[in-house]
């Protein structure tokens, strides 16, 4: 039966990409009407997975709290929030739940967003202690001449156009290298996927 | 899509199946028919587990903000296979590795990753399904979780392979404080700057999908990676060449000037 479930699901798989693959490359309406239909059962299975990440989010901090592992008060507190939502929510009180985005959730993440800058010099901090390579060098050196050229003073307009050269030509360079590396990669992995080869199919 | 790009697209597509195809009936037949050059990461990562073993300890996985259905499916699918290397190794005599990840679509990925690995090893009657967790990555709290857990579930060391943004900086820099092992890459550019500069190992690029290449036995995984490579040779070749031809009109002026005196 397993075996059965998993050529169906290949040939499924294998089917759907062709079809798609070749709608695409010949274009129109029919692949518009086609990968719409796709996307609508994307959508409802994307829905089906958030219910299963609530559930799983109840189970781990439930084990949690229930096995009194380190850290269980964070979930306790974790919970008794996700249920306190739900039910301000369920009883339509949208407003109190706007509240609680604005003032709880962004007020957090912007003080976590704030720590990583600190983390972020730490970094540059720990990459010349450790190891004083020629590539750590010469990251920290261009980490300071962006840094420096960014200030609007007059003093620094020399560094700003060595800063500005920097950006359009080595970095653009080096980002549209790795941009290009990971394509190819995910064009191979995907054929990987089309000829029914990759792991996922294995079960 | 235009005419010239339907025509790119095809052939790329065209020429990684052949080659795909190719490789792998070579490399069925001889595992060393194609050297790998040595990626430091995928070295680390097995002695990562066995330290972690060792220490009745854990290791961290994560797949940032990737999931499957859009265009990170590829790197979703890198995440699982990496996962799944993992999870083979600790399956032998460690806990599984903590996997959190960004996105409610890559649960039934990863979990099915997971378990298929104890399977192979053997030892399903070891995996738990709870280790692989979710924290949505929309905002600031799968770093969050990511970077409580290091303490919170006595992580040895972290492999952070996916779509991340600056805010990596954080359990990296929690990895650092602790003296543990950190492997990490990202495809977003900002990610990747940041696991520079904090990972002991990191993956650029391409890297980031060789999991099974390196840390496997399969011929089709070592297959894909002659493909990425002779994709990416033809791609320098076409870039030079192109560059090339760019010059010669130029080249060509400049030329006539110095020889015919206009």
């Amino acid at each position: 039966m397993g075996r059965l479930l998993t050529t169906l699901s290949t040939i499924v798989a294998i089917g759907v990409g062709i079809a798609m693959l070749v709608l695409l490359l010949t274009g129109g309406a029919v692949y518009n009407t086609i990968s719409g239909l796709f996307l609508q059962i994307a959508m409802i299975t994307v829905a089906v997975t958030i219910l299963m990440g609530v559930f799983n989010l109840i189970g781990v901090h439930g084990q949690r709290i229930l096995q009194r592992g380190r850290g269980w008060a964070y979930s306790l507190v974790l919970l008794a929030t996700l249920f306190f939502v739900l039910g301000i929510w369920i009883v339509g009180q949208r407003e109190t739940n706007q509240i609680l985005l604005d003032t709880v959730q962004v007020s957090v993440e912007a003080a976590l967003g704030g720590l990583v800058l600190f983390a972020l010099v730490f970094g540059a901090y720990r990459l010349m202690r450790q190891r004083v390579t020629l590539s750590g060098t010469l990251f920290t050196l261009v980490v300071l001449i962006v840094l420096i050229g960014a200030l609007p003073l007059a003093a620094v307009a020399p560094i700003s156009l060595i800063r500005d050269w920097l950006l359009a030509v080595p970095v653009s360079a080096g980002a549209r290298g790795l941009l290009i590396g990971i394509a190819l990669a995910t064009v191979v992995t995907g054929i990987r996927v089309f000829i029914g080869q990759d792991r996922s199919y294995r079960e | 899509m235009d005419s010239t790009t339907q025509v790119l697209t095809t052939l790329i597509i065209l020429i990684a199946l052949v080659v795909s195809i190719l490789a792998s009936q070579f490399t069925r037949r001889r595992r060393d028919f194609y050297p790998v050059r040595d990626i430091p990461a995928y070295t680390t990562a097995p002695f990562l587990v066995g330290q972690a073993i060792e220490a009745g300890r854990r290791v961290q996985l994560s797949s940032g903000a990737a999931t499957l259905g859009g265009a990170s499916t590829a790197l979703a699918l890198a995440s699982a296979e990496m996962l799944y290397q993992m999870a083979r190794r600790t399956a032998i005599g460690g806990e599984a590795p903590v996997t959190t990840v960004g996105e409610t679509a890559m649960l039934p990925l990863m979990i099915g990753a997971a378990r298929r690995a104890y399977l192979d090893s053997g030892r399903i009657d070891r995996f738990r399904p709870s280790a692989i967790r979710w924290a949505p990555s929309s905002s600031l709290a799968l770093i969050a979780s990511l970077t409580a857990d290091i303490g919170d579930e006595k992580v040895n060391g972290g492999i952070y392979l996916g779509d991340f943004n600056s805010a990596l900086a954080l359990p990296l820099e929690a990895l650092a404080r602790r003296r543990s092992i950190s492997i990490a890459g990202s495809t977003q550019l900002e990610g990747q700057a940041v696991a520079y500069a904090l990972a002991d190992n990191v993956l650029l690029g391409e890297e980031l999908f060789v999991a099974g290449a390196y840390m496997g036995d399969s011929a089709i995984q070592r297959a894909s990676l002659i493909t990425i490579d002779v994709l990416r040779w033809l791609i320098i070749v076409v870039i030079i060449g192109g560059a090339l031809l760019s010059l010669r009109v130029p080249l060509n002026e400049g030329l006539a000037r110095l020889l015919g005196g206009g």
